[in-house]
């Protein structure tokens, strides 16, 4: 017994070896056969994406000369202790946080009721959706010097004046002159420019969903609040769940908004973490401080991106 | 036959010279040394000025040709840290005096004490523009544009309001100030464009203040002295009172917008408010309201300098010689720029321009921003502390002496 047992637990192990040369043979092959499809892109990445990340996290721990592109001393972890004794950097990170939370919660509100509303629109579909997308396609820089102007102060600023004639506040508000109204405006320019790539990524999902549920559900009485939460909600919940991922990481990348609108102001008190990586890399020129902002800003997205995908896994399931 | 033969002969000889002629012509063009210079002159007048004064230089040094380049000034320095990194910077540059400590520091520039006849265009330079170039202990460039802020008034709001006189002093212009003004109506007399050095400087140091010492080495005894604390106070008491805009602290209008609309009796602006604005009223220009301190103001402008890794130093040299000939100077100075050498300004003819006269009476005194390699961080600080104490957030004695430890900080 010991002998037939031991001679086909060889054969076993024989075959299991065939299996694995085998199946690393055909891992091989689909490798060989994949990489020149892959090739070119993986070039570009390592070049554009992987070398400069690596040689990123690599400037943050050296002082760095930018005119001759080489590391000077190793300085350790100074960078970083500077960067989190600094008030600064914890001013910007309230201000991502705030812009992120906001913006995203705004653009998935109102990208989920109008992509809703046109897609129960009888008429015009196409002209609503190009309405609303156009904001999307619209220069930052251009929509954001008419927010500055569309909020400016006094009484001849258009949304004080509009406030002021139907009597909603005595005074006019010095929108950007005051961190709270300042952070609005940043906020509510980020809801109006990315709502229109909500709406018509809620609106492809709403596409995919079968008529006759909503058809099953009338006959069962069902108002069109619960037919709402009870059919539609469930059913996005999949694309909601990618364009938070995708609408965090976009938020927490924005500066344009900072730079034209508010210009950091009310003293610097509305910069957000992507600003103060610019101006410490392209005003004040320091590279090496510069790249530790920009490696916790990546674990931060990171963070925010793992916790993220795992409750959607979970979630899934 | 023959006298084919000899028309032939004549002909060939003719085309033999003509085509030698190109070739030598040719060959001339391809030995010419090409030398790359940016700059960031406005279009009209000046560029067209200065594009004259070029051709004039190509013409009497035929072996050099400039090949000149308009940069637009957002981004430029960024755009020459790059350029300069990426060893395709330009021989000579017009570039703006901020910058000037920062780049030398850096190493782009190159330092022009050892250059011909240096000493000469040293002592022909105005002396306040010239100290932008000097940079521990070498000079790194030669003014070639100068200006600075001086006051600017709209006559017919003053004729409007019975103000019959121009304040010289800052307790006159505070007096006239606070008849004049109703924030309710949002009706001010004057503004301050912004809490940065160019706007807020000429009030500091025409107050009495000052931000750093003399030699730019600290602050502390200067950024926090009581002359300083006293003057940001005061500066503050304008905008509580109502006698500035909320433009000092970002509002709209800004300071621009509202005084090129004549919607302020005095503006504080450089000669380019009135060679480039066609405003709806009449200007007269005076010195700057004179406080303890006397009537001060700030130099802005532009040097000339060479960058390091030149392949042509010599020609470029040659160059910025020629820029700072009072042929060229005064050909500039024909499209509104104030010449900054000492021998221009003598032969300057401001029967044209009379404001000019008022403008070079107010650069003789004049002082600059501090020329550190860490300047823009030393404004971009101090534009959050002088904010605060213009909305009353902070203390001038707190916030300016934490303030003056920290720049002595950034100018180590």
């Amino acid at each position: 017994m010991r002998r037939v047992s031991f001679g086909f637990s060889l054969c076993i192990t024989r075959k299991e070896k065939k299996m694995k040369i085998l199946k690393k043979s055909k891992g091989l092959d689909q490798w060989v056969q994949a990489l020149p499809y892959i090739l070119p892109s993986l070039i570009l990445i390592s070049l554009f994406v992987i070398y400069p990340l690596l040689k990123n996290i690599k400037i943050s721990f050296f002082n760095y000369d930018i005119l001759q592109n080489k590391t000077l001393d190793f300085i350790g972890f100074k960078n970083y202790k500077t960067l989190f004794n600094s008030n600064e950097f914890f001013i910007s990170l309230r201000n991502s946080i705030i812009y992120t939370f906001f913006t995203v919660l705004g653009q998935l509100f109102f990208g989920l009721l109008l992509a809703n509303l046109i897609n129960n629109a009888r008429k015009n579909q196409t002209f609503f959706k190009v309405v609303t997308y156009l904001p999307v396609v619209t220069s930052w820089v251009v929509i954001s010097l008419l927010f500055r102007n569309i909020f400016s102060a006094g009484k001849s600023g258009l949304v004080n004046y509009f406030l002021l004639s139907i009597h909603l506040i005595p005074n006019p508000i010095s929108w950007l002159q005051n961190v709270g109204t300042a952070n609005f405006v940043l906020c509510l320019f980020g809801i109006w420019k990315g709502v229109g790539w909500t709406m018509l990524i809620y609106f492809a999902a709403l596409q995919g969903i079968s008529k006759t549920l909503y058809e099953a559900a009338v006959i069962d009485g069902a108002s069109s609040v619960q037919r709402f939460y009870k059919i539609t909600l469930p059913l996005v919940k999949n694309t909601t769940l990618y364009l938070l991922t995708v609408l965090t990481i976009g938020s927490f990348g924005a500066y344009i908004h900072v730079m034209m609108i508010t210009k950091g102001g009310p003293m610097g008190q509305t910069r957000e973490l992507m600003n103060m990586v610019y101006d410490t890399a392209f005003i004040s020129w320091n590279f090496s401080y510069a790249s530790a902002q920009a490696v916790i800003m990546g674990l931060i997205i990171f963070l925010l991106s793992f916790v993220q995908r795992k409750i959607t896994r979970e979630m899934e399931n | 036959m023959k006298k084919l033969l000899i028309v032939f002969v004549v002909f060939l000889m003719v085309c033999s010279t003509i085509f030698a002629n190109g070739v030598s012509e040719e060959t001339t063009k391809d030995q010419r040394v090409e030398i790359l210079f940016w700059h960031t002159f406005s279009e009209g007048a000046e560029l067209d000025n200065f594009n004259e004064v070029v051709k004039q230089f190509e013409v009497e040094n035929p072996m050099i040709k400039v090949n000149s380049v308009r940069m637009p000034y957002e981004g430029l320095q960024q755009q020459v840290i790059t350029a300069v990194a990426g060893g395709s910077a330009p021989d000579v540059m017009r570039m703006d005096i901020i910058w000037m400590g920062k780049m030398a520091s850096m190493g782009a520039l190159a330092s022009l004490d050892e250059m011909e006849e240096f000493d000469k265009y040293k002592e022909n330079a105005l002396p306040v523009p010239l100290s932008t170039n000097f940079i521990k202990d070498h000079y790194y460039g030669l003014p070639l544009g100068t200006n600075t802020t001086l006051a600017i008034w709209n006559k017919d709001l003053l004729k409007e309001n019975n103000i019959t006189y121009i304040p010289k002093t800052i307790d006159e212009l505070e007096k006239v100030a606070k008849e004049y003004s109703n924030p309710e109506e949002e009706k001010y007399f004057f503004t301050i464009g912004g809490t940065y050095c160019w706007t807020m400087l000429p009030w500091i140091w025409s107050l009495g203040g000052d931000i750093s010492s003399p030699d730019f080495t600290r602050a502390t005894g200067y950024l926090d002295s009581p002359q300083t604390i006293a003057a940001l106070k005061r500066i503050a008491s304008w905008y509580q009172a109502g006698l500035i805009s909320p433009a000092i602290i970002g509002g709209q209008p800004d300071a621009w917008t509202a005084a090129s609309s004549g919607l302020l009796p005095l503006t504080i602006e450089g000669p380019w408010f009135i060679t480039k604005v066609d405003t709806p009223f009449e200007r007269e220009v005076s010195l700057i309201p004179s406080g303890k301190g006397g009537s001060k103001s700030i130099v802005g402008g532009e040097d000339l300098v060479l960058f390091k890794d030149s392949k042509h130093p010599k020609e470029a040299w040659k160059f910025v010689q020629y820029l700072l000939s009072d042929k060229a100077q005064l050909k500039m100075a024909e499209a509104g720029m104030i010449p900054t050498t000492k021998t221009a300004i003598e032969k300057l003819d401001t029967s044209e321009t009379p404001f000019l006269d008022t403008f070079i009476k107010q650069l003789e005194s004049t002082k600059i921003r501090i020329p550190s390699k860490n300047f823009t961080e030393i404004d971009n600080y101090l534009i959050v502390v002088f904010e605060k104490i213009i909305r009353g957030e902070l203390s001038a004695e707190d916030a300016l002496t934490e303030a003056a430890i920290k720049v002595d900080e950034l100018l180590k």
